[in-house]
């Protein structure tokens, strides 16, 4: 009888110690996962930062998939020496070693407003399990320092002088560079497939700045094809003289029709005044395209799917 | 295209359908002579005058005459001979022994159009008294100055057979001529069709299409045509490729050429390449404009060298190198 009732009296023993282990390992296994919080690292620039021009300070943060689903609160750092151009997140998944990661970025585009060494402080991060979970836990951001280094004034009327300047050496450039693509034949290295159709895509993009010019380049497409299919060619003709010798050709009627009509509106496009519109060009630069596509698809071919 | 252009356009395009019908009207008697006829009505059109060159019988003569029905003008043909003298073109002044006064008696230059025959049979005199009056558009009669009408046509015809005993136009003369016009034989269709029209005793009534007035309207409408700069470039790269043909890759042509065409030749080709465009119902000039009129304009400027005479090389010859170089706009 005593023998039982000790018996009795470890079993309650053991009991207790085996639940009062589990607790504490649900404790420390809670504790565990409690400090298993995401990685956090900055990146700014490394080198020095000129007074006036922006740059970008990243907030990364990294973690497991297996640890589960965070949520990551806007981080706030005091940025009062600089000035906020852009500010946006991202978030993508990658595996490292065999383990899936999740990675969420806080960009921040920035611009010193002093020079000097500048300092965006350390702070802190909310951050917390989902579902809603007990209390957020904080992700520690450190600080960051930012050299900036002062660039010399310039004067307002030499800037807008500058700046005039530039634009119309560029606005000459561009009509000159434009004139010399006209002429110049295409890059030979290029694909084929892609230079018909960046061809008139560039003719339609021209006729904006250079509508004169744009007019000429397509004319030259137009003569081009004519001198490739029916070998008709020479600078000194003019448009009534190359569809008299199409006529003479034997040419079929119907291409006959729309070469008359291309020809005659490409010439009311070049000598009938100023005033023919974006609209109109798009449309006749659309079908003279389309009508080469069909006859000399080496010219224009359609692009590779 | 402009609002402005759109409506010279508009208008062109109505006045060409009357031009056609005046064309279509000399068409009735005139056989294979369009291109004449036509550049005839660019001169009209555009207050030139013209320089006709062909052999005897080809309608020259007719064509005038039709035209000037056509357009219900006075017509006076002219036949130039060695003896003329000024005063038979112009008018002179007649001492009337009743009263002991002067009258005035009006030449047959007072026209609308003029058919100078044969122009280079009469002496320089002559020529130079009808041409001070193309260039004046007026003639003096003793103390008097008279204008002559509007408009004012003068067709000068050359035989190019005969020119033994001729005293051929000089070159600064020849300058104020507008077109030079070769006209040649008709093929066998067209002579048939004339032999149809012209053997058989019928005599064709030609109606009046249009006036003097008319005319003159017709020609405010026609300065109104628009011309690009990329067209006045053109026509100034051609004129001046007869003077410094080096400077556009025509070198072999330097030798040639003794004197190119002057700043008269940039206008009346201008001018002309609007008539051109009027004809064709547009409202502004094209370089196919320019181009089929410009051997007519430039072909009696360009003064050819001996080198050139000795190579066989004439003036048309040397314009049609210079059309097949320059490049288009």
């Amino acid at each position: 009888m005593r023998g039982g009732r000790r018996l009795q009296y470890a079993l309650m023993r053991l009991r207790t110690l085996l639940l009062l282990g589990e607790f504490l390992g649900i404790i420390l296994a809670g504790g565990s996962m409690a400090m298993a919080l995401p990685a956090v690292r900055i990146h700014a620039p490394a080198e020095t930062v000129k007074s006036g021009e922006g740059f970008v300070y990243e907030v990364i943060t990294e973690w497991k998939k297996s640890e589960g689903d965070y949520q990551i609160g806007l981080p706030s750092p005091a940025i009062e020496d600089f000035e906020l151009l852009r500010q946006g997140e991202s978030q993508e998944t990658f595996v490292r070693a065999g383990e899936t990661w999740i990675r969420k970025t806080f960009v921040f585009g920035l611009r010193p407003l002093k020079a000097g060494p500048l300092v965006i402080p350390a702070f802190k991060i909310p951050c917390s399990l989902l579902p809603g979970t007990a209390a957020a836990e904080f992700l520690e951001v450190p600080e960051a320092v930012i050299d900036v280094q002062d660039t010399p004034k310039i004067p307002v009327g030499i800037l807008i002088a500058a700046f005039t300047a530039i634009a119309a050496t560029a606005a000459l450039v561009v009509v000159f560079l434009n004139r010399r693509r006209a002429s110049a034949p295409p890059r030979p290295d290029a694909p084929a497939s892609d230079q018909g159709l960046s061809r008139f895509q560039d003719i339609e993009g021209s006729f904006q700045s250079d509508p004169s010019g744009a007019i000429l380049r397509l004319t030259s497409e137009l003569r081009a094809f004519i001198g490739v299919t029916h070998k008709i060619s020479g600078a000194s003709l003019t448009d009534r003289e190359m569809l008299l010798s199409l006529a003479a050709a034997d040419l079929d009627r119907e291409e006959q029709a729309s070469l008359k009509s291309f020809f005659t509106r490409l010439e009311e496009a070049k000598f009938a005044g100023p005033g023919f519109s974006k609209i109109e060009f798009e449309n006749l630069c659309r079908d003279i395209r389309k009508f080469i596509e069909l006859r000399q698809p080496s010219l224009i071919p359609t692009p590779r799917p | 295209m402009d609002t402005t252009i759109q409506e010279v356009n508009r208008k062109v395009k109505e006045a060409s359908t009357i031009l056609n019908d005046l064309l279509r009207e000399i068409g009735k008697v005139i056989v294979g002579q369009q291109y004449l006829v036509e550049r005839l009505l660019m001169a009209l059109l555009a207050d030139g005058h013209v320089l006709i060159e062909g052999v005897p019988g080809l309608a020259k003569t007719l064509s005038v005459r039709t035209l000037s029905r056509a357009v219900n003008t006075h017509f006076q043909r002219l036949q130039f001979t060695p003896d003329l003298l000024p005063a038979d073109l112009i008018g002179t002044l007649v001492y009337n022994p009743k009263d002991g006064q002067f009258t005035t008696k009006k030449g047959p230059i007072f026209a609308n159009i003029i058919l100078a025959d044969e122009i280079n049979r009469a002496p320089s005199k002559v020529q130079s008294a009808l041409l001070e009056a193309m260039q004046e558009k007026q003639v003096t009669i003793g103390e008097n100055t008279f204008v002559l009408p509007k408009p004012f046509l003068v067709l000068a015809t050359q035989n190019p057979i005969e020119q033994e005993g001729t005293y051929p136009l000089p070159e600064a003369q020849i300058d104020r001529f507008m077109l030079k016009l070769i006209i040649s034989y008709p093929n066998k269709k067209e002579e048939k069709e004339i032999l149809e029209r012209m053997a058989m005793g019928r005599e064709i009534e030609v109606h009046h299409v249009i006036g003097p007035d008319q005319i003159l309207e017709l020609r405010k409408l026609m300065h109104q045509i628009y011309v690009d700069e990329k067209i006045k470039d053109y026509i100034l790269d051609l004129v001046f490729a007869t003077r410094e043909p080096q400077q556009y890759k025509l070198e072999a042509l330097k030798p040639l050429i003794s004197y190119g065409a002057s700043p008269r030749a940039s206008i009346m080709l201008m001018l002309a390449s609007k008539a051109h465009a009027f004809i064709r119902g547009r409202g502004y000039v094209t370089p196919d404009d320019v181009k089929q009129i410009g051997m007519d304009v430039l072909r009696h400027r360009v003064i050819v060298t001996y080198e050139a005479e000795a190579e066989e090389m004439t003036s048309e010859h040397i314009v049609k190198k210079i059309f097949d170089q320059i490049e288009v706009p």
